[in-house]
C-alpha cells in the first residue's frame, strides 16, 4: 500500500501532536502525597530510632526534603508551616536517609510513583519530655525550560508531623486515674450552641484527652452523653474541642464535662488546667432565648396531665349510652314546649 | 374515639421525641467518631509502642526495645491520601502591556484523611523579579484603595491598579479562606509568614480550589522577563 507525502505528513501531524499532549499533561501537573502523616514516638533517653515513610509524586519531578521544628498554630491543631532559620539544636537529632531525589519508575493507573525515605532519630542520654519536628517534602517539579515573559513557577510541599516522649518512665499511656474537671454548666436555649472546653497543657510532655459531656434536660434527665475525641495537647499548648449542640424546644440544659480528661505518661511531672466557655454568639442567644423561656416554659408532667385529663373526658362522653343521651335531649324538649 | 385517644398520645410523644433528639455531632466529630473504638490505638512491647489506625493504607507496628511509634491520622479510617496536587508548574503571562491586566488560573487539590483537619498555606519567594536583575520588581499589588496586603482582601478591578496578586474560587467543597477580592502572596524574602489559602477542620476526600494570578503593569514598567516562585504547603493538624 502506497502513502503520499500528504497522508504521511498528517500521519507525522497526529503522532506529533499526541506526543505533545502526553508529556504536556505530565509535565504540567504537581503532586506531592505522603503516608503516614504523622508519627507519635515514645523512647526512652540514649535510644535510636528508624523508620520510613512513602512520598508519591509524577515520574521525573525532583523532591527536596527538609527538617523543622513543629510549632502549635492557634488552638485548633494546626501547624505553623514557617520554617525558621534558626532551628533548635535538637533537630539535628533527625537524619534523613536522603534529601533529594527524583521521582522514577513506571507510573501507576493514577500516573504517580512512590518512593521510601528513611529517617533515624538519635535520641541522646540527656534527653527528657517532647520534641516535636516536621518533616517536609517539596517537589520541586520537572526541569523546567525558560519562559519568556512574565512567569510563576508553583510548587507543592507537604509535611509530616513527628511528635516524640522521652521518658524513662513505662512508655504505654496509661489513663490518668484522678478526674481533672468536673463541672455543671447550665445553658438556656432552643437554639443551637457551640460550647468550647478549651484545654490547656503546661506541663512538659503532650496529653490525650478523654472524657465525657453529659447533658441533662430539667429534672436531671438525662438526654446525651458523648466521649471527648482524644486529641493531641501539646507541651505549653492550647487544644480547643468543640460540641455544637442542637436542641429545638428545649428550655433548659445543663451540661456537665466530667470525667478523665487526661491520658498522660505514668508518673511524668504534668499540671494542666481546663476552661470551659461559650463563644460570644452563642451566649447572645443564651440570654435571648432566656426571656423567650419565660413565656413558653410548660413542665412535661403538666402537659402530660392535661393531655390525659382531656382524653378521659372524651372517653367517658362518648361511651355514655346513646339512650341517656337522647333521654336528656326529649327532657330539654320537654321542658321547652311545656 | 380509639382514634382521637392515640392522637393525643401521639402528639404527646412527639413532644417527647423532640425532646430527646439532641444532636452533639459537629462536622468534625461525626468523621471522627466513625471510627472511634475502632482499631485505632497502640500496641506496645517493652521498650516501644506504636499507635496506628486499621483502615489506613498500611497501619505499620514497628517494634523496638528503646521506643514506640503510633502512626498514621488516629481515629479515621484513613484510606483517602494526604497529598496536594496542583494542576501546573508554571504559569507563563507572556508578554504584559501597560494598563492592560492579564490573569491565569490554576487548581489546588487536596486529599486529607487527617481528623482534625488540614491547612495548604501559601508563601513566594520574592516579588516578581526581573531576570537577571538585582532589584526590579513588579510589586505586590495593593488594590484600589491601598487595602489589599496578605491576610486582607481588596478590590482590585481598575486597569490602572498595578502589581502581582491572587484571588481565590472553591470548586469543590468550601475550603478557601477567602472568596472575594484580591490579596498579595506573602513574601519570603522580607520574612513574611506563610498565609493560608486553604482550610478545613474535618476529613475531605477531594477539596479543590482555583487560584486566579492577576498581573498588571505601567509604561514605567522596566522591560524584561520577570519570574518569582509560589509555594503552597498542605500540613495536617496533630
Amino acid at each position: 500500500m502506497k502513502i503520499s507525502i500528504q497522508q504521511y505528513l498528517a500521519l507525522l501531524g497526529c503522532v506529533m501532536i499526541w506526543l505533545k499532549i502526553s508529556l504536556g499533561a505530565s509535565a504540567t501537573v504537581s503532586h506531592i502525597g505522603i503516608y503516614p502523616p504523622v508519627f507519635e514516638f515514645s523512647a526512652r533517653p540514649d535510644s535510636s530510632i528508624n523508620q520510613t515513610f512513602t512520598l508519591s509524586g509524577v515520574p521525573g519531578d525532583q523532591v527536596t526534603i527538609t527538617t523543622s521544628e513543629l510549632v502549635p498554630d492557634g488552638d485548633l491543631g494546626y501547624i505553623s508551616s514557617q520554617e525558621k532559620v534558626s532551628q533548635p539544636e535538637y533537630i539535628k537529632w533527625l537524619q534523613l536517609g536522603t534529601k533529594n531525589f527524583t521521582f522514577a519508575g513506571e507510573a501507576g493507573p493514577d500516573g504517580l510513583v512512590s518512593r521510601q525515605v528513611s529517617f533515624d532519630i538519635a535520641v541522646p542520654k540527656s534527653a527528657s519530655g517532647d520534641y516535636y519536628f516536621v518533616i517536609y517534602a517539596e517537589n520541586q517539579g520537572p526541569k523546567t525550560k525558560e519562559s519568556i515573559g512574565t512567569s510563576v513557577a508553583e510548587s507543592a510541599k507537604i509535611g509530616i508531623n513527628i511528635l516524640l516522649t522521652v521518658t524513662e518512665e513505662d512508655l504505654r499511656v496509661k489513663p490518668s486515674a484522678n478526674s481533672v474537671f468536673d463541672q455543671l454548666k447550665p445553658i438556656y436555649t432552643n437554639q443551637p450552641i457551640n460550647f468550647i472546653s478549651r484545654v490547656e497543657n503546661i506541663g512538659s510532655v503532650r496529653f490525650k484527652t478523654n472524657g465525657t459531656v453529659k447533658v441533662f434536660a430539667p429534672g436531671d434527665y438525662l438526654v446525651d452523653e458523648s466521649s471527648l475525641i482524644p486529641l493531641n495537647v501539646l507541651k505549653e499548648s492550647k487544644r480547643r474541642l468543640q460540641n455544637n449542640l442542637e436542641r429545638e424546644g428545649e428550655l433548659v440544659v445543663y451540661t456537665n464535662i466530667g470525667g478523665v480528661l487526661g491520658i498522660v505518661l505514668n508518673n511524668l511531672p504534668m499540671v494542666y488546667t481546663v476552661m470551659v466557655d461559650v463563644v460570644p454568639d452563642a451566649r447572645m442567644d443564651v440570654e435571648a432565648v432566656r426571656q423567650q423561656a419565660r413565656f413558653v416554659y410548660i413542665p412535661k408532667t403538666f402537659i402530660f396531665l392535661t393531655l390525659c385529663v382531656f382524653g378521659v373526658a372524651i372517653f367517658i362522653i362518648l361511651r355514655r349510652p346513646k339512650g341517656s343521651r337522647n333521654q336528656s335531649r326529649e327532657t330539654t324538649n320537654i321542658d321547652k314546649t311545656l | 374515639m380509639f382514634i382521637i385517644v392515640s392522637v393525643l398520645v401521639g402528639l404527646y410523644r412527639v413532644g417527647a421525641v423532640r425532646l430527646l433528639a439532641f444532636d452533639m455531632e459537629s462536622t468534625g466529630y461525626k468523621v471522627q467518631m466513625g471510627n472511634f473504638n475502632f482499631t485505632a490505638g497502640e500496641k506496645s512491647s517493652d521498650t516501644y509502642i506504636l499507635r496506628d489506625t486499621a483502615g489506613e493504607l498500611a497501619p505499620g507496628q514497628s517494634d523496638s526495645d528503646t521506643y514506640t511509634v503510633l502512626a498514621g491520622f488516629e481515629y479515621v479510617a484513613s484510606i483517602i491520601p494526604f497529598s496536594l496536587t496542583i494542576s501546573n508548574t508554571q504559569v507563563n503571562f507572556g508578554t504584559l502591556s501597560a494598563g492592560t491586566p492579564k490573569t491565569d488560573t490554576t487548581d489546588l487539590t487536596v486529599s486529607s484523611g487527617a481528623a482534625f483537619g488540614y491547612k495548604v498555606t501559601a508563601i513566594e519567594n520574592n516579588q516578581l523579579k526581573l531576570i537577571p536583575s538585582v532589584a526590579t520588581y513588579i510589586v505586590d499589588t495593593v488594590g484600589d484603595n491601598t487595602d489589599i496586603t496578605p491576610t486582607n482582601q481588596g478590590a482590585w478591578a481598575l486597569s490602572t491598579t498595578v502589581g502581582f496578586g491572587y484571588s481565590l474560587a472553591n470548586l469543590t467543597g468550601t475550603d478557601a479562606v477567602f472568596t472575594s477580592g484580591y490579596r498579595q502572596f506573602a513574601d519570603d524574602s522580607s520574612s513574611e509568614s506563610p498565609v493560608n489559602v486553604m482550610l478545613k477542620s474535618g476529613v475531605t476526600r477531594e477539596s479543590k480550589v482555583q487560584v486566579t494570578y492577576k498581573v498588571n503593569i505601567n509604561a514605567t514598567q522596566a522591560a524584561g522577563n520577570y519570574e518569582n516562585k509560589i509555594t503552597y504547603i498542605l500540613t495536617g493538624t496533630f
